[in-house]
């Protein structure tokens, strides 16, 4: 059996994300702990300072990759998707709850990231850059006294802002009925073809001439074949 | 509270860091958990308190240090101490740290060529026994040099050899510090007196800081006073930490003389002194009138840019709270070594004091007691006799220096006795003159030609450095003393007593050092006896038993001041002398006159001022790390400038500035105040190390003696260390 | 009830910083850490000048901030009203740094904790004063208790005019100033506010914030998973019907 392929996450950009990921996991278990009262106060000084320690471990990972990313890989630009926003992006925001919740279609055909996830993408920069700057000036001590707390404060809403929106983001991608696929795709880097079409209409329509690929899949393995114009044509 | 809160000094990561020494200040214990913890308070409170003296100024306050399996773990004031009742300054903590400090001595060293090698103690007594003999019979016992700060050990021990050897050669650092208070007050008064200053009316500071120059009974006697309500008025070219206690009266430095005579003038013309007693105890009265008669409060504020009418009223004040007003006998100050007339104003103010009727009156100055002390049975213990030739400096000396006190001499003109010849051999104890004395070159190539230098410190000091032989001392924690005597209202005794084992057990305290190289000289009979021995002797009379000082290390003898009756005074007439007759015979002016200071500085240039911070005891501090952080913390090491001054040079504060003598340039940052006269530059008086082992104190700050050529004043013998005129730039 | 409290009488001061040297020691603190700073202010213009120095530690504040700002608990305020910190809950996290208007918080960096003076309630419990007490020769700081009407301390406050500093932070601290130079207003250590808000608002606000959006997600899970089984039914229905 052989089903068709869209190539979507290079390696790159699949590294970048889970060490992304891991680090942001990592922050926001270790960065809740101390937050909130009820577990800070579970805490003693060795397992808080080792809290902390593994909270820096995680900013490393967090500010690291994307820094990595931006200075090697040739789609450093990508980020940019986030901020090209038209006609068809307010269509989709009126029919997302319905679609959703119920399903259905009558959602304007996307490119390759759809609304939600632009607009994720987004809070992922904003946020991610002032959690990144506050976190830095706080482990760095930039500030002192007023300032200080106003970094901290900074830092505190952008972290429950985009936990929130963390939330949202692997629900979608991993747990929805619906919607499992892309987590498929940032897993492996394919996206089913089917899906690709019904979901991202646009962005199928400029790959489908180049990124296709063919898996076979036996038993043990799975083979990955280019596609070219002669097995185009199922 | 059953928690382990704070328990900083418990847990067992302080524990850690301390076993690095000089990483904290003092050792604890390590302790894990609740129950270690209540044990290691438990054992906290047994902790051994062992009462000493402590060592980090020469006022020897008494402290109790704590001590647990060995190790000092905190220190406090003895409250019964009369000096310093259970407080400390900050140096007493800084000082606590020396015995662990990183840059100490071990071992004693040789010169060899440029490098120090370690010798053994007995080849060290070996050689400069040996050394000390050739001198002594090629140039005669004079030539041997006895150089301290003079404290009890240094004083009986060092004196005691000197003796032996039969010579007179022995300085202190008083020509460095307050000869000229000492000199002027002997011929007015006959002694230098301590203030009253908790009872006074009106306290008149001159050039005095006790909050600089910490001597805690100094300083509480001044709170007492302003609780009291008494005046308190310091005259200061710079606002000191004193100043703000009371009322601040600028003066240009060097001009106290001046001040002192116009006060001393406008007494007499408005009869605000105690006639009676001036009728009754003194003599040469007539002369002095005379002689300060013109001396006119416009006179005074030409000279001293005080206004002629503060003058007035600081004379109106203290002739109308006498005979509880005193002018502070002071300490190094404005007359202490300073400058060429120091020696003049000290006796104004001795004058003055004694116009103002307040001799050994409440309020008043008064002439401390002393405690009667034992000596050693000279038929067991046989004692050289003093030796009866001049003293090789000229101090005492007819035609000389006639009025410098034989047992101080002038260590600032050693360099030039040796360059001539006159000193062939050199012992330094529990002194720095190379870097404590003026001109820094001059003092390097003098003592680079003895022929014999021996250094006893706890560290390689600047003298330390220029030495044949280092023999290296337990730190203050680690030795016994001998008893020594407290002079005050009440008269006692205290007693400096090891509290630790020695840490570098190849270290001796000096009075071992002294009789070890006594016995290479075949002089050991005089050195017979133990310091348990010396001090039991010391004691007898005062009915004190060596157990009894020993546990609560200080005691008082029944000696007392008597207040309300004047005592015989120590002059030659036994009488107050305004007319001086030891002054006349030795060529200078018998009643105090006016005499300008040596250097004025020109337009444009500034006096180079200087004092103790309270921080630190000069140099002597400069290189505990404790201290030195204060200084680091608050850039103390900074010169002060008036802010107009700075103003019109462009210079702002905290910028560098370059400060230059006919003999020196240097840079240090500047701290811009309203607190200083303008023509003055005020320099603490404790930085600049050049020895390279002081790692902390070295190289860091100005020392102003680099500036200083070195002088002698003529009438005490004071190094004339203020006697410079600096340029100043921005750096 | 006792409720410790101190008078520094700064026109007593004479800066010699023998309060600092005596705490670190007794604290067996680093070298270049103390709980006892100096503040100096010079005022005036030759001749006529004035000089005064503050010297400031831990106020144990009644509605410390930093016991606020503390996530662990690990400072905390003793019935005595004495401000400590357990060493075995300090985290380091400097929080308690941030929020102190007095700046009398160290961040002890060997150690990897924040301490400051706890008015050495371990010299109290021997019936001694703290250190700073017991060395300043200038007598110029008086300990006790400020719910004693008789206290030394409480005399000499009513006495003497003595004023906490900084008191516009509303921590009631509980050292108090004698002082006749104005301590410069410190708005950069204003944050008695933003403690507030960020300990009674923004924590609150964020636990319920991600708790909504957790049970939003919840609810779509729900009504999703319902409405696909539904199609799914209804299609296997179809299919079968066909």
């Amino acid at each position: 059996m052989s089903k068709i392929y869209v190539k979507r996450y290079s390696i790159i950009d699949r590294l970048m994300h889970w060490s992304v990921a891991l680090g942001f996991v990592l922050l926001s278990i270790t960065g809740f702990v101390i937050f909130f009262q009820g577990s800070a106060s579970l805490l003693n000084s060795n397992i808080g300072s080792f809290i902390r320690i593994l909270h820096r471990i995680g900013a490393v990972l967090f500010i690291a990759a994307p820094i990595l990313y931006l200075l090697f890989s040739k789609k450093r630009w990508a980020w940019s998707e986030a901020f090209k926003w038209d006609k068809s992006d307010i269509g989709w925001l009126k029919a997302a709850p319905k679609h959703y919740f119920i399903g259905g279609d009558g959602m304007p055909p996307q490119g390759k990231y759809n609304t939600g996830q632009k607009l994720y993408y987004l809070f992922a920069l904003i946020g991610g850059l002032l959690l990144a700057v506050s976190g830095l000036a706080l482990w760095f001590d930039w500030f002192a006294g007023k300032t200080n707390f106003i970094v901290l404060i900074i830092h505190d809403l952008s972290a429950v802002i985009l936990v929130a929106f963390f939330f949202v983001h692997l629900y979608l991608t991993s747990i929805h009925p619906r919607e499992r696929k892309s987590f498929e795709a940032m897993a492996t880097g394919m996206m089913e073809e089917e899906y690709a079409k019904h979901h991202h209409e646009r962005w199928y329509n400029e790959v489908k001439e180049t990124d296709l690929v063919v898996i076979e899949e036996n038993k043990n393995s799975s083979k990955i074949k280019p596609i070219t114009s002669n097995n185009l044509s199922h | 509270m059953g928690k382990n809160q704070n328990s900083r000094n418990l847990t067992r990561r302080t524990f850690l860091k301390l076993s690095a020494i000089t990483g904290t200040i003092l050792a604890v214990e390590p302790s894990f958990g609740v129950k270690e913890w209540a044990k290691a308070q438990e054992t906290n409170d047994k902790a051994l308190k062992i009462p000493t003296l402590c060592n980090g100024c020469t006022s020897r306050c008494g402290i109790i240090a704590y001590v647990k399996n060995g190790r000092i773990v905190n220190i406090k004031g003895n409250p019964l101490h009369p000096t310093n009742k259970g407080t400390l300054c900050a140096r007493a903590y800084g000082a606590a740290m020396l015995t662990y400090q990183q840059d100490r001595l071990t071992t004693p060293l040789k010169k060899v060529g440029n490098q120090f090698e370690p010798i053994s103690w007995e080849q060290a007594y070996k050689e400069i026994a040996e050394k000390l003999k050739t001198i002594i019979n090629q140039y005669g016992p004079a030539s041997v040099m006895y150089m301290h700060n003079p404290k009890d050990v240094g004083k009986f021990y060092g004196n005691r050899f000197m003796n032996a050897i039969g010579s007179k050669s022995i300085q202190t650092h008083h020509s460095v510090c307050y000869i000229s208070r000492d000199v002027g007050l002997k011929y007015t008064i006959g002694a230098t007196p301590a203030a009253d200053t908790a009872n006074a009316k009106y306290i008149l500071y001159i050039g005095r800081s006790v909050a600089d120059g910490i001597k805690p009974s100094h300083l509480k006697g001044l709170i007492k006073g302003k609780d009291n309500q008494a005046k308190i008025v310091v005259v200061d070219p710079r606002h000191s930490a004193s100043a703000n206690l009371g009322e601040w009266v600028p003066i240009k430095p060097g001009t106290d003389l001046a001040l002192l005579l116009a006060i001393a003038n406008t007494m007499i013309i408005n009869g605000w002194y105690d006639q009676q007693f001036i009728k009754e105890h003194s003599i040469g009265f007539d002369q002095f009138r005379k002689e300060v008669s013109s001396y006119t409060p416009e006179w005074a504020e030409k000279i001293t840019d005080i206004p002629a009418a503060k003058i007035i009223e600081i004379a109106k004040d203290l002739g109308s709270a006498r005979p509880h007003a005193l002018i502070d006998p002071s300490w190094k100050g404005a007359f202490g070594c300073n400058y060429i007339n120091s020696a003049e104003t000290a006796r104004l103010v001795g004058l003055l004091n004694a116009m103002l009727g307040n001799i050994n009156q409440k309020g008043g100055i008064y002439l401390s007691v002393k405690p009667k002390l034992g000596k050693l049975d000279s038929n067991l213990y046989p004692e050289p006799s003093k030796p009866e030739i001049n003293h090789i400096d000229g101090s005492g000396v007819i035609g000389e220096y006639p009025l410098v006190p034989e047992d101080k001499g002038m260590p600032h003109r050693t360099p030039e006795l040796i360059d001539q010849g006159k000193v062939r051999a050199v012992i330094i104890n529990h002194f720095n003159p190379v870097r404590n004395t003026p001109d820094r070159h001059y003092n390097i190539n003098g003592y680079q030609k003895a022929e014999l230098m021996v250094v006893c410190d706890i560290w390689m000091s600047e003298s330390a450095e220029l030495a044949d032989y280092v023999l290296p001392e337990p730190t203050y924690l680690e030795r016994t003393e001998i008893v020594e005597s407290l002079s005050g209202k009440k008269a006692g005794v205290a007693i400096r007593q090891k509290v630790i084992n020695k840490i570098h057990p190849n270290t001796k305290p000096f009075s071992e050092i002294i009789t070890g190289i006594a016995k290479e000289m075949e002089l050991g009979h005089y050195f017979n006896f133990s310091v348990e021995e010396l001090n039991g002797a010391l004691l007898a009379p005062t009915g004190i038993s060596y157990q009894e000082l020993q546990e609560k290390g200080v005691g008082q003898t029944k000696e007392e001041v008597e207040f309300g009756k004047i005592p015989k005074l120590k002059t030659s007439s036994g009488k107050v002398e305004f007319y001086c007759k030891a002054y006349e015979e030795a060529g200078f002016a018998p009643v105090p006159t006016w005499m300008p200071p040596a250097v004025e500085p020109k337009t444009g240039e500034f006096r180079l001022i200087w004092g103790k911070q309270n921080v630190h005891s000069h140099s002597s501090t400069a290189n505990i790390p404790l201290l030195m952080a204060v200084t680091k913390e608050y850039n103390l090491e900074r010169a002060w400038m008036n802010a107009t001054r700075a103003q019109q040079l462009g210079i702002k504060d905290g910028d560098l500035i370059e400060i230059s003598s006919p003999l020196y340039t240097g840079k240090i940052k500047v701290k811009v105040t309203h607190r200083i006269y303008p023509d003055a530059i005020f320099l603490p008086g404790g930085y600049g190390a050049f020895a390279k082992n002081l790692k902390t104190s070295f190289n860091f700050g100005l020392c102003p003696n680099d500036f200083i050529k070195s002088a002698t004043d003529p009438i005490s013998g004071n190094g004339m260390m203020m006697e410079v005129a600096v340029t100043v730039r921005k750096g | 009830m006792t409720r410790y409290g101190m008078l520094i009488d700064s026109t007593r001061c004479v800066s010699c910083f023998a309060c600092r040297l005596s705490c670190q020691t007794i604290n067996s603190l680093e070298i270049d850490k103390a709980f006892i700073h100096f503040v100096e202010k010079e005022e005036g213009v030759y001749p006529n000048v004035k000089v005064q120095t503050l010297p400031i530690q831990c106020q144990h504040c009644e509605d410390a901030p930093c016991v606020k700002n503390c996530p662990t608990g690990a400072s905390f305020q003793r019935k005595d009203g004495i401000v400590l910190v357990d060493e075995e809950k300090c985290i380091g996290c400097k929080y308690c740094i941030t929020a102190c208007p007095y700046d009398a918080r160290v961040e002890l960096k060997k150690d990897k904790l924040v301490q400051k003076c706890n008015f050495c309630y371990q010299e109290l419990e021997k019936g001694n004063q703290p250190a700073c007490v017991q060395t300043c020769i200038p007598e110029a700081r008086i300990f006790g208790d400020l719910d004693d009407p008789n206290s030394e301390i409480n005399i000499e406050i009513k006495k003497r005019n003595a004023k906490p500093i900084l008191s516009q932070y509303q921590t009631k601290p509980k050292i108090y100033y004698v002082n006749e130079i104005k301590v410069q207003e410190q708005t950069e250590k204003d944050i008695a506010g933003l403690t507030s808000l960020r300990s009674d608002l923004i924590k609150p606000a964020a636990g319920m914030v991600m708790g909504a959006a957790v049970a939003g997600l919840a609810a779509n899970y729900v009504v999703a998973t319902a409405v696909k089984n539904k199609e799914e039914k209804e299609k296997r229905g179809e299919e079968n019907h066909e």
